[in-house]
């Protein structure tokens, strides 16, 4: 489409098997500048993903495109212009931060003098500007986290991957974190994929998701666009509710009800039915509003999807073998 | 309108004119350096943390000791050249080239081997740091080259240097080479010993290191290799075996190689003093190329903690 820009991350078809063990299957997937939350629970294959695209390791098949080029094929030039923070915390606990991050950069390619002077900017950009001389090991789980995403943006990438960047903060340091991520996504204009098992934080930073289970990607788009996408409406009665309930059923209509709210989902004009309900019914509307789609309703449905195509194989048939 | 010229000699009353301010992100505009700088800058730091440099006092006193252990017997043999009078010289008090490997270097390169070069490995493994560096314009076989380089570099500095040294010293004083032919000869072979002693340990400490994440797994395990080889070999020796099974010392053979490389009797050797130098040198060489390709093949199929 014109005037689109074009994706920081293309994947067509993409899959990868340790052994007999599928690790992802069938991936499509487009991921455009921004912020991009990996959705996905434990184990899902958010982190096999994410080594595919800093080209470490061979696809079973597909293909795939990182910043213009093959990762696969050219893995140390995506690398170069990648910054990546791992899940885990261990880092050397005797070096300075300073010294890891300058080192880091240096192997990114920048020269020991612009690595030295970006190592700084970016601690102090991380809010670590007063303790980059500290030892890691003297330092505390959310400090380590700061030291790794100054480590992953000192090199000036132009994607960054951050695997469960708030893992073993506490609320305040994980909230302090977010917005960090969307900073550098927003202020410093470095596209950012995000991995993640917590809706609520992907929520807050990202842009656009991309929600992985059981190794295939089920959902992809803009925030905004996965929540139109699942439609309804929720309607307020003041009384007899399971009367209305019961009358929506009978038309097709799939209702949940919770004390006086009715969630509807359906086919057809669920508004005007709904209308049509609340008059025969004598229920009493007190509102009627589109149903507000929480990116957990996404999420759970598109798991649902994906266990749904899980139990049933011979509907899958892109799913390699 | 006017501007009042500044006058230096008023006092500042104004409010302060500096100021910190901040930049925001700044991209980088220069040129980014390929893998081989990667390698390189690797390389220099694995030889910093090896011998303890920008860490705490502890982490340096065995790299100080080896290298005092390396160079101050050769600074001494070279201050007797200097002051001793030929006749004295000439009656062989000064060791030769095999003679100080056999006295000084060889117990320094099992120190190094078993006690300082695992940290170039073991410890990115234990700390995360792997998963980092994998994460850069590294792979896994630029990564464990420029890690078994760097502990090959820093190596030459015990198995090279000192006797490099010697040889100059000792030429100057008169007590060297007669030639410019032998003392180029002398330097070629002289390099060439010094490098495989150096790649030979390099290897092996990297093929032992790579199985563990521990550093002191890996330094117990090689003295317990270097130890079990030799009580096993000297058993078999004692019984009525060929004389090629001393070729199973793993910790001696390539100082039996350096000896024949260097074209002089071969000295500390235990049984290999019976085996034909050309054989020690290509068992050495084998077992170099093997120990590298374990470390590598290890590397290639390590599982990396992200």
């Amino acid at each position: 489409m014109a005037g689109e820009p074009s994706p920081i991350v293309s994947a067509r078809g993409v899959s990868k098997q340790w052994g007999s063990n599928i690790a992802l299957a069938n991936i499509n997937l487009d991921l455009q500048p921004g912020v991009t939350g990996l959705l996905g629970s434990n184990g899902a294959g958010k982190t096999t993903f994410m080594s595919l695209v800093l080209g470490l390791h061979n696809r079973s098949g597909g293909t795939m495109s990182v910043l213009g080029v093959d990762p696969q094929t050219q893995g140390a030039l995506v690398r170069g212009r990648i910054g990546y923070a791992p899940e885990h915390h261990h880092l050397p606990p005797d070096v300075q931060a300073n010294d890891l991050v300058r080192h880091l950069a240096q192997l990114h390619g920048l020269p020991h003098r612009s690595a030295t002077e970006r190592a700084s900017d970016a601690l102090w950009q991380v809010g670590l500007g007063e303790e980059r001389f500290r030892a890691i090991g003297t330092m505390s789980t959310g400090q380590r986290q700061r030291v790794k995403l100054a480590a992953a943006i000192a090199h000036d990438p132009k994607l960054v991957l951050l695997d469960e960047p708030t893992d073993g903060l506490d609320p305040v340091q994980r909230d302090l974190m977010l917005e960090l991520i969307a900073r550098i996504g927003s202020e410093f204009g470095i596209d950012i994929l995000l991995s993640s098992h917590l809706l609520d934080e992907v929520d807050k930073v990202c842009d656009n998701v991309a929600i992985i289970a059981a190794g295939t990607v089920t959902t992809s788009g803009t925030l905004d666009s996965l929540r139109g996408a699942v439609t309804g409406l929720v309607v307020e009665v003041s009384e007899r509710p399971e009367a209305l309930a019961a009358w929506l059923s009978q038309r097709g209509c799939q209702v949940e009800v919770d004390r006086h709210y009715l969630t509807i989902t359906g086919e057809g004009d669920l508004a005007l039915l709904a209308r049509d309900g609340v008059v025969e019914t004598r229920c009493g509307l007190r509102r009627l509003t589109d149903r507000q789609v929480s990116l957990e309703d996404v999420f759970l449905q598109a798991n649902d999807e994906a266990n749904a195509a899980t139990m049933a194989p011979a509907a899958s048939p892109g799913t390699p073998s | 309108m006017s501007a009042t010229p500044p006058n230096p000699a008023a006092p500042n009353v104004g409010p302060p004119s500096a100021a910190v301010h901040d930049l925001g992100y700044r991209r980088f505009e220069g040129e980014r350096a390929g893998v081989a700088a990667a390698m390189r800058a690797l390389g220099v730091h694995a030889i910093q943390r090896v011998m303890g440099l920008k860490r705490a006092g502890r982490h340096k006193v065995l790299p100080a000791l080896i290298l005092i252990i390396s160079f101050v017997p050769a600074l001494v043999f070279v201050g007797m050249a200097a002051f001793l009078p030929n006749e004295l010289i000439e009656e062989d008090i000064l060791p030769s080239y095999s003679e100080y490997n056999a006295a000084f270097i060889v117990s320094v390169i099992w120190l190094f081997t078993s006690f300082v070069a695992p940290e170039a490995l073991c410890t990115d493994r234990r700390t995360g740091m792997l998963a980092l560096y994998l994460a850069s314009p590294l792979n896994r076989t630029t990564y464990i080259a420029a890690k078994v380089g760097a502990v090959v570099v820093t190596m030459l500095a015990i198995t090279l240097v000192p006797t490099l040294f010697l040889l100059v010293a000792y030429t100057i004083e008169g007590a060297g080479p007669d030639t410019v032919g032998e003392f180029l000869e002398l330097l070629a072979r002289i390099t060439a010993g010094g490098v495989l002693l150096a790649a030979y340990f390099g290897a092996f400490s990297a093929m032992v290191s790579s199985f563990t994440s521990r550093r002191s797994i890996a330094s117990a395990s090689i003295v317990i290799s270097f130890l079990l080889a030799g009580a096993v070999t000297s058993a078999l020796i004692e019984g009525d075996v060929d004389d090629h099974i001393a070729l199973l010392q793993i910790a001696v053979v390539p100082l039996r190689a350096a000896t024949y490389l260097l074209g002089e009797l071969p000295q500390g050797v235990n049984g290999l003093a019976v085996v034909e130098g050309s054989l020690a040198l290509l068992t050495s060489l084998g077992l170099t190329a093997l120990f590298a390709g374990v470390a590598w093949w290890r590397y290639q199929t390590l599982e990396i903690d992200r």
